[in-house]
């Protein structure tokens, strides 16, 4: 009896860890595509260069200098692109994760070389309803964007 | 795993071994060298950089090279890479200038002077100074202060003198030469006209791209079957030295070493060098050019997307893509990308 019922505390026990594991990582998902949103709805493009990664993945293509990445988060700005901070979708980044950006060897290469354990793909929609892809990580107080694709229709 | 350590060895062989180094000498503002081996640091006073090696500079970032007797000004917002390719039979430095502005200035001819080359034309250099921009859309202009440079593309040649200069569009021969009016050499308004003529007719830029990207993937192609040829017979060679030292003694194995196989290794090393410089050239150019289109052009068209120039723009460039991925891309390794 004693056997059975610390066996069930510790299935309670992993259970509760594991939802709250999950809620802490929905948590923080929720906090880094809010971010992201607020930088480009309040039209910082500016910010959002300094923690893009180089080189960065925009759609499929590979931006190797920093100034174009700029450009494009400059032109995001200027168009009035915003974006609706709430999450249609958060996974972590996997084997299969860079078939989101395309299917060249050139996106598969960089989701090898470039982003790191830990990053985040995020779905985002816009204030028109049009879909993108924020591939972002966060560690320790800072964070980095590896790549963005769209918007494009859903 | 053999297959990998026999290209990882003559990827070194092709990566270096003939090069001159080009020594840093000065260096200002934003500037980054991705290494042949895949990994990018800051451009270091006093390094030395070889085949492979690609600088990028930012906005305001400068960086002033020292090579045997050439002095290599890299300009800012400039993609440069040393690289290298066979010529009658001997490896010959190439100074490949993708995306911005280099002036070269050469303290004596020896006669081994490195070729220049940009997204759509090589250089001849025979003279002493020379600047050449690469523009976003893959034009490349020449400007020669002193000295002669022969430009070549698509079979035709132009040979200029001093203050002379000459246009090259990406997928076609070399324009007409022109008097430069040094007061008024400006890169940046040079190139801001390239992106206002590849707005203007963003199909015809890609399709200058696509034209050059076959021109590399052909020679890419080519050399690879002679590098295929010459790797079989060398192999096979190599097999019948064995066969000789057991028939007839190791002193006879060395001889046929010496005559049959020693001959072979240079020139499949040439080939396989070759074959790789039009694959980076295709690669360089996709990467930097092509993507630098890309952006443009989004970023154009990001508030109006079913415009039907961005329209056309893409459904070029994904046969660019496709023509790059098929022919170029999955002749490369990942320390390239």
């Amino acid at each position: 009896m004693k056997q059975t019922l610390s066996r069930v505390a510790i299935a309670l026990a992993i259970v509760l860890l594991s939802a709250s594991c999950t809620t802490l990582q929905r948590m923080s998902d929720e906090r880094g595509a809010a971010w992201v949103a607020q930088a480009l709805n309040e039209g910082n493009a500016a910010l959002l260069s300094a923690i893009s990664s180089s080189p960065f993945l925009l759609d499929g293509e590979t931006i190797a200098l920093p100034a174009d990445t700029a450009a494009f988060w400059d032109a995001m700005v200027k168009a009035g692109v915003k974006l609706d901070p709430e999450l249609s979708r958060a996974v972590e980044t996997g084997a299969d994760s860079w078939r989101e950006f395309g299917s060249s060897r050139d996106v598969k290469v960089f989701f090898e070389k470039y982003v790191t354990e830990g990053a985040r793909l995020f779905e985002l929609q816009t204030a028109n309803g049009r879909r993108v892809l924020v591939l972002y990580r966060a560690s320790w107080g800072s964070r980095q964007l590896y790549g963005f694709k769209g918007p494009s229709t859903p | 795993m053999k297959r990998t350590l026999s290209i990882s060895i003559l990827l070194l062989a092709a990566a270096g071994l003939f090069a001159a180094p080009a020594k840093v000498v000065d260096t200002d503002g934003q500037a980054t060298v991705r290494l042949a081996s895949g990994k990018t640091e800051n451009v270091a006073l006093g390094r030395s950089y070889t085949t492979g090696d690609s600088i990028r500079t930012g906005k305001n970032g400068m960086v002033e090279l020292s090579q045997a007797g050439l002095t290599i000004r890299v300009g800012p917002s400039t993609v440069f890479t040393l690289l290298e390719k066979e010529l009658d039979g001997k490896p010959k430095g190439v100074l490949a200038v993708t995306l911005g502005s280099v002036k070269m200035k050469y303290d004596r001819l020896t006669g081994a002077e490195p070729l220049v080359q940009s997204a759509g034309c090589v250089a001849g250099v025979r003279g002493t100074e020379l600047t050449v921009w690469a523009g976003s859309d893959g034009a490349t202009r020449f400007i020669v202060d002193s000295g002669l440079v022969s430009v070549e593309a698509y079979g035709k040649s132009v040979d200029l003198g001093p203050d002379e200069a000459v246009e090259v569009l990406n997928g076609q021969p070399p324009g007409d030469k022109f008097i430069v009016q040094r007061g008024l050499l400006d890169h940046a308004k040079w190139d801001q006209g390239r992106i206002e003529a590849l707005l203007a007719d963003p199909v015809a830029g890609v399709e200058g791209l696509r034209d050059r990207l076959a021109y590399y993937a052909d020679s890419a192609a080519a050399f690879r079957a002679d590098y295929a040829t010459f790797k079989a017979r060398l192999d096979a060679e190599r097999l019948q030295v064995k066969a000789v030292e057991k028939e007839k003694g190791l002193e006879a194995a060395q001889a046929y070493e010496r005559d049959k196989v020693a001959t072979l290794i240079t020139p499949t090393q040439n080939l396989f060098l070759n074959a790789r410089y039009f694959l980076l050239a295709g690669f360089s150019m996709r990467r930097f050019v092509g993507s630098r289109m890309y952006v443009l052009l989004k970023n154009t068209h990001l508030d109006d997307p079913e415009n039907p120039a961005w329209v056309g723009f893409l459904g070029h460039y994904t046969g660019f893509l496709e023509q790059y991925e098929s022919q170029i891309a999955k002749y490369l390794v990942d320390a390239d990308f």
